[in-house]
């Protein structure tokens, strides 16, 4: 699931200060006024604990909105994956989820899946679209997020990311989501979840349990026996693929705590080039012009300052994706490496998961 | 590609139209240090210039006188080579780099001028155009040639233009300086001859926490 195509256009004009109507307005958070984390106090009934799948952002290569600085592909790829952890582990952090992984690839069966855009993300400005749709393919969640960051938010010790407040809200906006369900509707997420892994693995046996209502929801037609020794080996299969994703998503922990300090140093940098820079423009805007050598030679030093700063901020980009080695994963005897071939891999896991559960039925392999 | 070919042409009847393919395969890669014995002096080349631009202001007054009474405001002779002077020493000072270090490969051809800012050109991508407030530049090929071009906001325009010598042993590296206020740009040549840099000794490596850290080859001590 991708957000909407418009929210480019939203953050575009979130992010030149322009108005948008109410309803699609861009969601813009003020880091330094704070945004508390809304964290469980007294435990969460077990019921409301849903899984929650935070997939990889799209890192946005493709984004039409101006950017201040040069965007570097392989650091925004990384960044897709920082990011996605980030709020992985704030939802996590919060203690009002039940696992929460960060996951290459959507997944089905997931009971709450958690996806999202990089629009713009350079130090001074964050914009990010979030989406969130729950197992029965109800939207929690379709806005943008944006942020501007100030040097107090890079103050020395950074003690917290400078965007934290913006990872705080899509997490409370989440909870929010879920507060306005039932425990009812909970508990029907939660058995549509197994319903669509069982149905992704073995469509013939379960596609006739599920069907769409004319709201566009996935309902249950009917539930398996509790006994049916067929769901019995689809969660035991289900299992296994959770031991899979632990491990991948303890693979993308390590990424993250490996990138940490270093790309919050190469945010502060950004930060302070791009500010730096605007002062720069401003105050070459006021130049006036009388054709003599000094003046042209101004002219010119505006731009050299210009392309020296891009050309140290590309420098501290390499830097920072040379200095991460590729974060490498154990799965059944196989090393992977989280920015490689993980994404086939996890697909060519799940067909073989298909294909071990239609073995195990005695039906010929189907793909899931 | 297009748009940056369109807007070259659309910036001067005179542009050429600048590619993104190196037809020609020319390969600029390699270090070069300037050989000031083959490149231009810049008294030499004002002097020039001075004299053409005379020998033109001459021609237009006979001109002028032929077609009756003008009013001369100023010294248009003192104007031109005060003119000459400034894109003069412009272009010397803009071009004074004695090392270049070009790293070329299909996609892309960098030219690290020690200090200055390299000039890069991604081909890979087609943004051989980029707009900035502060200034507007363009690259590409002019057949064998590699082209750099600036446009500043007060109308001055800078080139760069490389071109390999036949032995592949010699580097041209024509910088022209243009401005609203002069008919015709300074040009100023400086040849580039090919060198083996010596091995370094030490091997450096930028970081983000502790600037660049340099330590000798085949030792791990590291010095900041």
């Amino acid at each position: 699931m991708k957000p909407r195509v418009w929210t480019w256009a939203l953050a575009a004009l979130a992010l030149a200060g322009v108005s948008v109507a109410e309803d699609s307005a861009p969601i813009r958070v003020n880091l330094d006024l704070g945004m508390p984390l809304v964290r469980s106090a007294g435990g969460v009934a077990d019921a409301r604990l849903l899984d929650v799948n935070v997939v990889v952002f799209d890192p946005g290569l493709d984004a039409p909105i101006p950017q201040a600085t040069e965007v570097f592909p392989k650091l925004r790829r990384l960044e897709a994956q920082y990011l996605a952890h980030a709020l992985r582990n704030t939802l996590a952090e919060s203690a009002q989820w039940g696992a929460v992984r960060t996951m290459p690839e959507p997944a089905t069966g997931a009971e709450l899946e958690v996806y999202g855009q990089l629009l713009v993300s350079d130090g001074r400005d964050f914009a990010v679209a979030i989406g969130a749709t729950d197992a029965s393919g109800r939207r929690w969640l379709d806005a943008v997020y944006t942020a501007r960051a100030t040097a107090g938010r890079y103050a020395f010790p950074i003690e917290e990311d400078p965007f934290q407040p913006l990872i705080n809200k899509i997490a409370n906006d989440l909870l929010a989501a879920r507060q306005q369900l039932t425990e009812r509707d909970l508990a029907r997420v939660v058995e549509l979840a197994s319903l669509r892994y069982a149905e992704a693995l073995l469509p013939s046996v379960f596609s006739e349990y599920l069907t769409t209502g004319d709201d566009g929801l996935i309902v249950p037609l009917r539930l398996p026996s509790r006994d049916d020794p067929t769901v019995a080996r689809v969660e035991r299969i289900r299992e296994r693929e959770y031991l899979f994703t632990d491990t991948l998503d303890t693979g993308y922990g390590v990424l993250f705590e490996d990138l940490r300090v270093n790309y919050t140093l190469w945010r502060k940098y950004s930060y302070e080039e791009i500010v730096g820079l605007e002062r720069y423009r401003a105050s070459a805007s006021r130049r006036r012009d009388d054709g003599s050598l000094n003046s042209m030679m101004r002219r010119y030093g505006d731009f050299r300052e210009l392309k020296l700063q891009k050309s140290s901020l590309r420098e501290a980009a390499e830097t920072l994706e040379t200095d991460i080695e590729p974060t490498a994963v154990e799965v059944e005897g196989r090393v992977l490496e989280l920015d490689g071939s993980l994404d086939e891999r996890y697909v060519e896991w799940r067909r073989l998961l298909a294909e071990l559960a239609a073995a195990e039925q005695g039906l010929p392999p189907e793909s899931p | 590609m297009l748009l940056a070919a369109l807007t070259v042409a659309a910036c001067s009847q005179q542009e050429v139209v600048l590619e993104s393919r190196n037809e020609a395969r020319v390969d600029f890669s390699g270090n070069w240090e300037l050989d000031y014995g083959r490149s231009d002096r810049l008294e030499e080349n004002v002097y020039n210039e001075f004299l053409q631009a005379r020998r033109q202001i001459r021609r237009d007054a006979s001109l002028g006188q032929r077609a009756g009474p003008v009013m001369i405001v100023g010294s248009p002779m003192y104007n031109t080579a005060s003119a000459i002077v400034g894109l003069g020493r412009m272009a010397e000072m803009i071009s004074r780099t004695p090392e270049l270090e070009i790293d070329q490969d299909g996609d892309s051809i960098t030219v690290n001028r020690g200090e200055d800012f390299p000039l890069s050109c991604q081909f890979a991508r087609d943004v051989l155009y980029q707009v900035d407030t502060l200034g507007a530049e363009v690259c590409g090929w002019d057949d064998h040639q590699l082209v750099f071009r600036v446009d500043l906001p007060d109308g001055t325009r800078v080139r760069h233009r490389l071109t390999l010598g036949p032995d592949g042993e010699h580097l041209n590296v024509a910088t022209s300086v243009r401005s609203r206020r002069t008919p015709k740009p300074f040009t100023f040549n400086r040849v580039y001859r090919r060198y083996e840099p010596m091995p370094d000794p030490y091997e450096c490596k930028p970081t983000l926490d502790r600037g660049t850290v340099c330590w000798k080859i085949g030792s791990r001590t590291v010095s900041e």
